[in-house]
Parts: structure tokens; sequence; C-alpha cells
């Protein structure tokens, strides 16, 4: 009796935890997150990059299939994770409070003097995300560094489509501070559409705004954000901080305007309302003093007149509602017929003020991650050419450096990884197979200190990939593999963990750029290397 | 939200509770509770979807420009589903079916949601649907690009009353990439939806991308 009873209180706990589990952990679709996702791809400069940093993995650019799916679909796929594992339990962590110092700047319900969620910059940054499973900024560059070194091809894939995937988790908080929701502590939190609904996440999945975000020009992103300046607030130093808050502290009236040298979050603070923060005594801006009310507006669609709030001149932007002015009812006692202070014009206007900067921003951390190249100098061509008994085991490359605007500090490692391309013989008649091979071969690391000096940087390998077969007549079997090289360290002012790659050869007059090759040939005596 | 769906939640709700409640208590739930029980899951998870929800989808699809009938177009519609309780506006793959169209251009796609035993989230109606045809432009209530439909309940509509479906055909490789994967929910496995992946890996093909989109190979 008593183990039935036990079974009883079990079986229920146990599948009420199971479905809870299922409805919030599969992977959840998001469409404004998708879309953002898809356009700051989209206008980023990935693509570019893919196809010349990188050609010969990824010669589709964007369009690349990995493990089945675009890379576009991976990045929105982790835009979308980002919400929905861990329970769902990562969303109170996608706050942050720009007027407070960042480690009291997370979620911080009303009537608790204790924030519950940590702040959307430091949860980015946080190495260490618990149960709720490890997508922070250094995942993502553990995995691109992995990916890169990996020598198996199907790890590379798997590597490569982890980093897209962890990258979509790193532009989810910087979409998520576009909205003011997200910066102004307003916690929302539905049943069934039912609760504290925050109107602007439901504006923002309407197809006419989702097309909005398909078509709006991006906001230009401040030269500053990719350059070489440091996170606000040391202790939590990946300057990626800066795309959402450029400051530790509270930089009140500066964040007002159109400035696209601050944080997404200081913007989306100081120039909006969130449908539960129209004036509270939290948030000096936007202020009832900052603002006028305009002349009535007819409204179509209810044939009701209609007045809203503007900016003041010498406050922020004029060109947009910042609410309907029946916010001010209980304020001024006017008697506006109208139910709330934000309606879909005003969130119309809102999304053309805040997408543009949320897409612009995303494709800038973007190319933040993508934002370094090793350069090398014009290569020598032609062959070297020695004895098969005194093959090399190293390859030199010249006139490295690595470039990318304020860029040119750090110290770190580098090596060559090399991925098989081709194999051929120089005999017709001859069999066809110069034995086996490899398909990627990586260098030992060699230390790198960067510099604005190019080097020259002997990759040593415990053997090179030259045939296993001597072939048997005068001329030569060929292996011929696609070369990347990769930098890990300081990158800046992104420590130790940064990530560089390039695998192409530059000529040094026209600048072209193609894809950096070496063939490994053997004769009946002799061993040859040919580069690029 | 309608009425009696909101009726049948509260119901199952209830019972469930009912349950919790008498086994942590440590008694037993009376027998002739399961027949009940079992039937309100049932009329929850397979009725209601069947009765309300399923219908059938029926059309031609033409090319814009010509008027000419499209062959081989397909006609995917996926339904998703929703957590009842949520932050964030997120919904996850429930289920999908798809047709191709004739030699005419006419389709008939008799579709439904599926059987949910997840009580935690509700289908969400109406579902969402895409014409697909390599070389021209998809329609569907788009996420990730500005042409179509800009209501699901219209796109719904339309394909019940068999409304003409054109699509424009593509004219730069510009155009051509925006259109290089399946434009459908992230969550949705490509094996549920074959023969859309297929006419996209033609699209991805004519237009020379050289990768293709499908499960991993292991």
């Amino acid at each position: 009796m008593k183990t039935k009873t036990i079974h009883l209180k079990v079986v229920p706990a146990s599948l009420f935890m199971f479905l809870l589990i299922t409805s919030t952990g599969t992977p959840f679709d998001n469409k404004a997150h998708e879309a953002l996702s898809d356009r700051a791809t989209t206008i980023s400069n990935l693509d570019n990059f893919l196809k010349t940093v990188l050609s010969f993995e990824f010669s589709d650019g964007i369009n690349q299939s990995l493990e089945g799916k675009l890379i576009t679909r991976h990045i929105q796929d982790g835009s979308l994770l980002e919400d929905s594992i861990g329970l769902g339990l990562r969303v109170k962590n996608h706050f942050h409070n720009p007027k407070r110092s960042w480690d009291q700047a997370g979620l911080q319900p009303p009537g608790s003097s204790i924030p519950t969620g940590i702040s959307s910059i430091v949860w980015s940054q946080l190495q260490n995300q618990g149960d709720l499973g490890n997508k922070s900024w250094h995942q993502a560059r553990d995995a691109y560094f992995t990916a890169l070194t990996s020598t198996s091809k199907s790890e590379r894939k798997k590597w490569y489509a982890t980093t897209f995937r962890l990258l979509g988790h790193a532009i989810h908080h910087v979409q998520d501070a576009a909205a003011p929701s997200h910066t102004r502590n307003d916690t929302h939190f539905s049943l069934l559409g039912i609760g504290n609904k925050d109107l602007f996440h439901s504006f923002a999945e309407r197809p006419e705004i989702l097309a909005l975000i398909n078509t709006i020009p991006p906001s230009p992103l401040d030269a500053s954000f990719l350059s070489n300046q440091p996170s606000a607030d040391s202790r939590y130093p990946i300057p990626i901080s800066r795309f959402i808050d450029t400051t530790a502290g509270d930089i009140a009236a500066l964040a007002l305007g159109n400035g696209t040298g601050i944080g997404i979050a200081e913007y989306s603070n100081a120039n909006f309302f969130s449908d539960d923060t129209i004036f509270p005594e939290t948030f000096t801006y936007p202020g009832l003093s900052n603002l006028l009310i305009s002349t009535p507006e007819l409204d179509p669609q209810t044939g009701i007149k209609k007045t809203y709030l503007f900016f003041k001149p010498g406050f922020g932007e004029r060109n947009y509602r910042l609410a309907q002015a029946s916010s001010l009812r209980n304020i001024t006692g006017t008697n506006v017929a109208t139910d709330i202070g934000l309606d879909y014009k005003v969130f119309t206007d809102y999304a053309y003020k805040l997408f543009p900067r949320a897409i612009g921003y995303s494709a800038g951390l973007i190319d933040y991650f993508f934002r370094g190249q090793v350069d090398t100098a014009d290569p020598p061509f032609g062959y070297v050419l020695v004895p098969w008994e005194e093959r090399p085991t190293s390859i030199d490359v010249e006139g490295v450096k690595i470039i990318g605007e304020g860029q040119q500090t750090g110290s770190g490692t580098i090596r060559m990884v090399l991925l098989h391309r081709n194999s051929f013989t120089g005999q017709p008649d001859g069999p066809l197979s110069p034995g086996p091979k490899p398909l990627v071969v990586v260098s030992n690391e060699v230390p790198y200190t960067i510099s604005s000096e190019r080097q020259t940087v002997t990759f040593g390998f415990a053997s090179l990939p030259f045939p296993t077969t001597a072939p048997p007549a005068l001329c030569c079997y060929g292996n011929g593999y696609m070369a990347i090289i990769v930098y890990r360290g300081t990158l800046g002012q992104e420590l130790n963990n940064s990530v560089v790659a390039s695998g192409y050869c530059r000529d040094a007059e026209s600048g072209e750029t193609w894809e950096r090759f070496y063939s490994f040939e053997r004769t009946p005596t002799q061993a040859y290397i040919g580069e690029c | 939200m309608n009425l009696t769906l909101v009726a049948i939640i509260f119901i199952f709700f209830t019972l469930i509770v009912a349950w919790i409640r008498v086994a942590i208590r440590g008694g037993s739930i009376k027998k002739q509770w399961w027949p009940l029980v079992i039937a309100v899951f049932l009329g929850w998870n397979a009725f209601v979807p069947l009765a309300i929800r399923s219908a059938t989808y029926h059309g031609k699809v033409i090319a814009e420009e010509t008027g000419e009938p499209i062959a081989g177009a397909v006609v995917t519609v996926i339904w998703y589903h929703s957590p009842i309780i949520q932050m964030a506006q997120t919904r996850g793959y429930q289920n999908a079916q798809e047709t191709v169209t004739g030699n005419d251009g006419s389709f008939s796609l008799w579709t439904w949601p599926g059987i949910s035993l997840n009580p935690f989230t509700y289908v969400m109606t109406p579902p969402d649907a895409i014409i697909y045809k390599a070389g021209y432009a998809p329609l569907s209530v788009p996420t990730t690009y500005d042409r179509g439909y800009r209501s699901y309940e219209r796109l719904a509509d339309d394909l019940k009353k068999g409304v003409v479906m054109k699509l424009p055909k593509l004219r730069t490789k510009e155009e051509a990439l925006r259109f290089a994967g399946p434009g459908v929910g992230g969550d949705v496995p490509y094996h549920r939806t074959p023969k859309l992946i297929k006419e996209v890996n033609i699209h991805r093909k004519s237009i020379g991308l050289v990768s293709q989109l499908g499960e991993p190979v292991r």
C-alpha cells in the first residue's frame, strides 16, 4: 500500500515536470529575432569574409549548408535558442538597465531589492552559465577555434555550425537591448497570452513589422565599436559590452538623441517607454518635463482624435511619437479617450527607430567576431626542391601580420592547418593514387606577438603530407592542400581568447587574394613543396 | 481565443490538479475518474485538432507574368505550438503536410495539426504555409523577406477558398539568393518537409550554390 502511495506521488510529479520541460525545452521560434538575425547576417561582412578569407570551406558564403542548414539559419537558431533552452530560464538574464552598475543591472522585479537575473552583458561573458547551458562569447570563441583546428572534416563542420549558433546567442542580447522593456526593468510574463505581456514584443511579431525589418536601412555603426576601445567595466572585459552599454554608469541626458556612439541599451532606455514604465520615478528619461503634446491626430480606423507626446526641442529626436498623451491623464486631469499609453502608431515609430539599430549593432557584433585577419606578404612563387631524405617538416610563411582596425596588439600562438583538396599523379599511365593521405594536418603551435611589423613564421609539423608511395617512374605524385593560418590569443582589448584565421595569399601590388595552396610532391628521389 | 478551447483547457487542468492533490495526500483516484481523464485528454489532444482545426487547402499555382500553370510547385503547411507560460514570443514545430502541384498547377492538401500530448503547450492557429518553386519567389507570410501575405488568417482563408496563387519569376542572382533557404521556422525538421527541401536544393543548384540542404550526414 505504501509503495502504491509513493507511486501516486512520484508519477504525477514526474509527469508534470516532464511536460513542463518539454513545453519550454524545445527550440522554439521567435519571428522577430529570426528576422533581425537574418537581416543582420545579410548586411554584415560575413558573406564576404567567408568567401574570401575562408573560401575553401565556405564557397557559398552565408548560403553555405553546414550540417544540412544554412549558415544564416544556424545564426537564427542560436538567437532563438537563447530564449528557449534551459527551461526558458535564460530569459531572466536578458535584461540590462544601463543606469546601474553592471553587477546590479539585471532584472529586478518591482518590490525586490535584489536582482533576480544578471545583466545580459555579464551573462554573455559568463564562462560558466551553469545548468542553463554554456552559451557565452567564450564558448563561441572555443567552438571557432575547435572548428578551425579539428582534424576531421565532419567535426569541423559540426563545430563551425556550433560557432554560428553561439554567435546567434550573442547577437540575441543586442537585439533584446533594443526592446525598452529589457532596458527599463520591465518584467513581462504571460500565461496563454494573458498576463503582463510586453506589447512591443507582440507588435514585433506582426507580418508587416517583420517586412519592415527586412527592408529598413540599418543604423550605421560607430567605428569605435570595432576598434580597440576597452569595455567600460574591467570586471567584464570583453568589449562586446560596448554594443549594449558604453559606460559603467548612468550617462543621463547624453543618451538622448540619435547618437550612434552609445550602446543600444543606453539608447532604448532613455528615448523610449515600455508599457509598464511610462514616467516611473526610477527613470529620468523620457521625463514629463522633456515632452510636449502634439495637436490631435485623427485615427482613421476608430475616428477618434488622439494626441501624442514628442520630445521638446533640445532633448531627444523629435520625429517620433513617444506615447499617447493619455498617459498624462492621471497627471494632468485631461480626459483623452484611450486606454493605454503606447498604441500602434507609437510602436510603429519605435520600430523605425529601434530596429535599424538592432540590425546594425547585431551585424556589427558579427563583424567584431571575425574582425581580424592573418595577412601575409607576397608569397614567393615556385618550388622548394630537395632530396627525398631531406624533405622538410616545416613551412616558412613570410610577412605575417594580423590586420584589422586597431588590432595590432596582443600575443598568443599561431598555427597552420592544412586541408586536403586533391591528389594527383604526373603519370597518365601510372597508378592514380599516390597513397593514403591525411585529410587535415595541423602544425605545432608557435608563440606569436602581434606587431606592426611583418614577421616570418616557421610552422613545424610532425610530418608534412607528402605522398607515402614513391612513384615508379620519372615524374611525381602529389597531394594538394589548402592552408589556413590560425591565431589564438589576445587581440586588442579581447584578452587571451580571440581567434583569427585566414586562408588566403595576397598579391602585394594588386591586393588581390586567392586561396593559400600547397602542393607536396614526390619523385622517385626528390621532394617538392609548391606554395600558393 | 475560442471559448470552447478555454473551457477545455480549464477542465483539463482542473482534473490534473485534482489528480495531483489526491496523489500527494496519499489517497487514490477513484476508478470512475479514469475514463473521464482519458476522454478529456484524448479530446483535447486528438478530437479538437481533428474536428476544429483540420482543413483541406486547394487551389492553383500560376506564373505571375504569364498566367501559365506551374507544375511541381511545393505547397507546404506547417503547424506550430507555443508554451502556455512564456516571457518571450516563442513557437515550436508541431506538424507539417505537403504536396506538389500537378501539370495544370492545381493542388489539394488535407491538413491538421496532429496530436499534441503536452498540455503545457497549445497549437497555434492558423498554420503557416509556403508555396515554393525553384526559380520563383515563394508565397507565404514571410519572416525574412519582404513580399507575400501580411496575415496568416488571410493566407489560410485563401487556401481554403482555392484562390489562384501567383508566383513571380526571379530575375536577378541577388533575388534568387534571398530564397536559397526554405523560409520556414528554425526548428522545422527538414526530413518532415522533404518535398520542400528537394525543391530548395534544385533552386540552389540552379544558381550555382555548391552545398545542399538536408539532414546532416553522420
